[in-house]
């Protein structure tokens, strides 16, 4: 009964190969990239901003997925998982990288629509009432007539304003279109910033984003030290010290992911908020991260490594998560399209009628998220038989990160206003998007690979190793 | 093999079903439940039951013969009582489902004690749920209204209606329900058939057994069966109070119209789900002592799910109070800050964050997780906090409208506040026929999570634990 | 079985054997004992266990249950049907102008298409099921057998009906025994 239970052997610790020198690649890809977002930087500030705050959107979801992948491990005490938990943990080790690459974001931050009215002209806590600049998204009243550039907030103003959305001097307003509808737009929009003054105006704004990174790094490094600690002292006791840890770190978790999330992407339009934005973020975060683990132990399967640790019955139950959480995702994303939609208030509808009516690139992109994101990953993934043949659920899960991106892209570039003024008619795709995504991403992968080579593939200290690796579904 | 099965001790792992117990032991002990005369505790239960359940008959029958006015329900309030009623039963209607889909889906093997009391409670509570909006329409025999039926006004329902999805998203809810604790019913049917001592007690059982003799081809599609309702049912949840949220949410109410409505919805319906089951499974575990069924750490970890949607349902209080403040809408505001804080209705809102949020944050203590009273109280304040939530929701959204000169405020008539007993009476009789007619206990699903039921549990030479602990250690050593 | 058993020679009166029933005590007897029946080539053959047993699938050599596609047509079959409805009843037989949508409003068809998808797949998967188990059949020669009962209890057992092809008195018999069977009866119905 001693090492002769063990029912393979499998290569799980990186030796050679592609696997360990792969850091170097993606080392190499970043530099490149971030040398080239600098560039970008040097020649365009505010395009920069958006792609950057894209890059890192797309990777920082993928990381703090990761995390919340691990912590739910933890939580439900899962044993299924346990061969697996490691590689979403080499992520998670990665994850102080990402906080590095978040550093920037603030050197450009008065570039983005919710602080270009409080830090537009320096980085004071103080801001002018007035904003100068001919590029500003947010009419002032006295701009009000000349709110060309922010004509999506008021368009869909053409229909019923309930008493909800604005207050009287605007809200009666029936005029389709009229002058003073556009006014009392600007005005309420003036107003709904200066009620915001607190919240993006001041330094409590620099407080707690420190707050974020700091739980992210310490959260990060102790769930990953703890569990690769395990792997040499074998000592069971860290099994419950993480468990133990796991809820708190979970609440801490999806606190900051949430107001993260506010911050940085439900701002871009300062004046439309919605309750959900969190549980959407969240929700997409554990897709990504989910898919990328598919596809990441596939290719390590590849290699050689992990045989027997990760099998057939690991991908089904993995394929079924990821199932899922992406229904879960087009449930939530579905919940607040399907409220604003219906109850049809100004304020909120904006968000869509930009990425529907804004121009034809994104309403060809919202469909192809409807489509690629949820209708056809929901109709290859229902079936088993896909979710236990590798290459088709790759090819699904390869569709389903690449719609991650594309949806991060949606979120954050809808709100980038050319400095000219000029409305844009098709997607703004710039070089500068996929400089930062590969610089950013390169970055972190390189730390994640690095990772990978200095220890082993599986938690090989987890007391439910065994009952992790016979798991049949 | 198996020892990998085997519980660790060293990171608190304890068996499922307390240690002396086999195949056979666990027939036994859920069977005897409908075959032993009643124990006195069910018939003071079933009686108090029934008696209200006559309540109940009397007053429905006065509020047809005087309308819903009897009702405290008045303009601006429209919605009180009956449609909380409603909320709140679906809403306790969803841990049945939940606890049979969800965590079968995520294998968590617990659930198997729990489950047949859970998806019979569903059952019952959406029985008790349906009857409001029944009753609500105050014509009662006008019911046929929101079903697509040809009639003679040549009109259909309207399908952009969020009541008329309410119609279909609880009967769907509800037949599939029933099918899945049917199906999940038949071998243990089957059992109760087979250790029949009477004729009748044969033809009856038998009836409902379909037959089943355990075939390994009839588990095989039977399993699956299990499976693709499990898998249906999860999205089914989550859109029957979701579509429950869009009666409100889909309005441009203030207070109710919020984006993180039907997630929402949904946390607080598993919550006050498991609240339910916990106060009746701690109620039923006394009186027809199935302390080894249903042990602490079953109780531990229903009571961590409370502890976690609690606080999912306190993450969605504080998402409604930030993005109205951070809105900058002056009638969001108010909504939140003024008339829920500190309005007239404060006293029901803050009964609600007490009940909902604060008591089971209790839960963080491993030993108050295991106290048995603890768990008792903080299920019935749970229940309680969350009947608030949806009064809190409707009441005080409404008894403010927009037109100052018609605010107004809620006083239930003692016709109220017997339609609500009088559902209790209707929950409860038919729980205690369930319970004492029905196995309380999924019986083939508690064996099949023994330890012996692993095929390869035999192969080793002893039942102990410890033994095979070593082995642990050294197998995963190397690789 | 009501079907004639022409290979039978033993016959007791009127009535004559359909089933030979093995009994096992507990789920790993029954397991193997059914790779072994498996192996030997039997097809009209049965386990029958108080609970699914992890592995018996695959020991007795049954292929994938086709349940899925009947929940998948009836899940199709569910949702055009709602879409039908609506589109029917409020937009084409008498056109609904409510809340400023119009009278095809996609969204707001989402929820009752759901329902009835779900509401269909759960027939497909419970009738489907009692489909492929023919089930209800309150008659089955396997009750005769009194040691059956616990089958819904905590025994075991393996039944191998006569008219299987490779049925012999002796050899299968043999067969059960030396795969450990605790018992083991034939189970004779009467001629009708």
């Amino acid at each position: 009964m001693s090492a002769t239970t063990h029912p393979v052997e499998s290569k799980v610790q990186i030796t050679g190969g592609a696997w360990a020198s792969a850091w170097k690649l993606a080392a190499a890809a970043g530099a490149l990239g971030l040398v080239g977002a600098g560039a970008g930087y040097a020649s365009d500030p505010k395009r920069f901003a958006f792609s950057y705050l894209f890059a890192i959107s797309v990777f920082l979801t993928l990381g703090l997925g990761m995390l919340f992948f691990v912590v739910i491990q933890h939580i439900a005490a899962a044993h299924w998982s346990v061969t697996i938990r490691r590689t979403a943990e080499f992520f998670v080790g990665g994850l102080p990288v990402l906080v590095l690459l978040f550093l920037p974001l603030f050197a450009v931050m008065q570039h983005f629509p919710q602080w270009e009215h409080y830090w537009g002209s320096s980085h004071g806590a103080t801001h002018g009432a007035t904003h100068g600049g001919s590029h500003d998204a947010h009419p002032a009243p006295e701009h009000g007539a000349t709110a060309g550039a922010h004509g999506e907030h008021a368009a869909p103003a053409a229909g019923a304003h309930g008493a909800h959305g604005t207050p009287p001097a605007a809200g009666h307003d029936q005029g389709a279109g009229g002058a003073r509808e556009l006014a009392g737009l600007a005005h309420m929009h003036h107003r709904t910033l200066e009620a915001k003054k607190a919240w993006f105006g001041s330094t409590f704004f620099f407080g707690r984003q420190a707050f974020y990174l700091l739980v992210w790094v310490l959260l990060a490094r102790r769930f990953f030290k703890l569990s690769t600690e395990q792997d040499k002292s074998k000592d069971k006791r860290l099994t419950v010290v993480l468990a133990r840890s796991a809820p708190a770190s979970l609440t801490l978790l999806s606190l900051t992911m949430t107001f993260a999330a506010f911050d940085w992407l439900m701002a871009l339009d300062p004046a439309w908020f919605s309750t959900i934005f969190g549980v959407w973020i969240f929700a997409g975060s554990l897709v990504a991260a989910l898919g990328t683990l598919i596809v990441v132990t596939l290719g390590l399967r590849r290699s050689g490594y992990l045989d027997g640790r990760v099998t057939t019955e690991h991908y089904h139950d993995l394929a079924k998560l990821l199932f899922g959480f992406n229904c879960f995702w087009a449930y939530i994303a579905f919940s607040q399209f399907f409220l604003i939609w219906y109850a049809s208030i100004p304020e909120e509808t904006t968000f869509y009628h930009t990425r529907w009516n804004g121009n034809p690139g994104w309403q060809t992109l919202s469909i192809a998220i409807m489509a690629f994101h949820f209708v056809v990953p929901f109709i290859l993934l229902m079936s088993r038989n896909v979710k236990r043949r590798l290459g088709a659920m790759a090819t699904g899960t390869v569709m389903l990160l690449v719609m991650h991106a594309a949806e991060m892209y949606w979120l954050v570039l809808p709100n980038f206003k050319p400095a000219d003024g000029h409305a844009l008619t098709s997607l703004p795709i710039h070089w500068m998007d996929l400089a930062c995504l590969v610089g950013v991403g390169g970055a972190y992968l390189a730390m994640v690979f690095k990772l990978m080579t200095q220890h082993a593939l599986i938690p090989v200290g987890d007391p439910r190793l065994e009952r992790g690796t016979q798991h049949t579904v | 093999m198996s020892s990998a099965n085997a519980p660790i001790k060293e990171i608190g792992e304890l068996p499922l079903a307390a240690e002396q117990y086999d195949f056979h032991r666990i027939t036994e002990d859920v069977a005897r439940i409908t075959e032993n005369p009643a124990p006195r505790g069910w018939w003071v239960l079933f009686l108090t039951a029934l008696s209200l359940l006559g309540g109940l008959g009397l007053t429905l029958a006065y509020l047809f013969w005087k309308g819903i006015g009897a009702w405290g329900n008045n303009q601006p309030i429209s919605w009180a009582w009956d449609i909380t009623n409603f909320v709140w039963w679906v809403g306790i209607g969803h841990a049945g489902t939940l606890i049979s889909a969800v965590l079968f889906l995520f294998r968590q093997k617990w659930r198997t004690s729990i489950n047949r009391a859970a998806e019979a409670m569903t059952i019952f509570a959406v029985i008790c749920a349906l009857m409001f909006p029944g009753i609500h329409v105050g014509r009662v025999w006008l019911m046929y209204y929101p079903f697509p039926l040809p009639n003679s006004m040549g009109i259909w329902p309207n399908f952009k209606s969020p009541l008329l999805w309410d119609v279909f998203a609880v009967s769907t809810y509800f037949t599939v329900s029933l099918l899945f604790w049917f199906v999940g019913l038949i071998p243990d049917l089957a059992t109760l058939r087979d250790r029949s001592k009477t004729k009748l007690r044969r033809m009856v059982y038998g009836a409902f057994a379909l037959g089943w003799r355990g075939s390994n081809r009839h588990w095989q599609h039977y399993e699956r069966a299990y499976l693709i309702l499990a898998a249906i049912s999860t999205p089914l949840v989550l859109s029957v109070h979701s579509v429950v949220s869009f009666d409100f949410a889909t309005s441009v109410e203030p207070g109710w119209h919020t984006t993180i409505f039907p997630p929402y919805f949904v946390a607080g319906a598993i919550f006050s789900g498991f609240a339910m089951v916990l106060t009746l499974m701690l109620v039923v575990r006394v009186v027809f002592k199935l302390h080894g069924l249903i042990t602490l750490k079953h109780i531990e970890l229903m009571n961590k799910v409370i502890l976690t949607t609690g606080t999912i349902v306190g993450y969605a209080y504080a998402m409604e109070f930030f993005i109205a403040w951070y809105s900058g809408n002056d009638y969001e505001r108010y909504v939140f800050f003024v008339n829920r804080a500190t309005g007239p209705y404060a006293w029901a809102y803050w009964t609600m964050i007490l009940c909902n949020v604060i008591s089971p944050q209790l839960f963080w203590k491993k030993s108050w997780r295991r106290s048995i009273p603890l768990t008792f109280v903080v299920s019935i304040f749970v229940n309680i906090g969350m009947w608030f939530e949806r009064f809190v929701i409707i009441v005080t959204s409404l008894h403010r409208d927009f037109l100052p000169s018609s605010w107004g405020y809620f006083h239930p008539t003692p016709i109220d506040v017997m339609t609500y007993l009088g559902s209790f009476g209707l929950f409860f009789t038919l729980f205690c026929l369930f319970i004492r007619w029905i196995p309380v206990i999924a019986i083939a699903e508690v064996k099949g999570v023994l330890p012996a039921a692993d095929p390869h549990h035999h192969e080793e030479h002893s039942h102990d634990d410890s033994h095979h602990e070593p082995a642990h250690g050294e197998a995963s050593a190397e690789a | 079985m009501a079907s004639a058993n022409h290979e039978s020679t033993v016959s007791t009166g009127e009535k004559k054997p359909v089933l030979m029933l093995a009994e096992f005590n507990t789920p790993g007897e029954c397991l193997h004992a059914a790779e072994k029946v498996r192996d030997a080539g039997y097809a009209r053959w049965d386990t029958h266990t108080p609970f699914p047993v992890h592995g018996m699938d695959g020991a007795m050599g049954l292929p994938d249950s086709k349940l899925g596609w009947i929940v998948a047509v009836m899940a199709l079959t569910g949702f055009v049907s709602a879409a039908a409805m609506i589109w029917y009843m409020n937009v084409y037989d008498y056109p609904l102008i409510i809340g400023g949508k119009p009278p095809l409003a996609l969204p707001s068809m989402a929820p009752v298409c759901f329902e009835l998808t779900i509401l269909f797949s759960a027939f497909g998967a419970v009738f489907g099921m009692f489909g492929l188990n023919k089930l209800p059949r309150h008659h089955h020669p396997i009750f005769y057998s009194d040691r059956f009962a616990a089958a819904t209890d905590d025994k075991f057992f393996i039944s191998i009906e006569v008219d299987d092809a490779k049925y012999d008195a002796k050899k299968t018999r043999a067969l059960l025994e030396s795969a450990k069977a605790s018992h083991i009866e034939i189970i004779e119905e009467e001629v009708a």
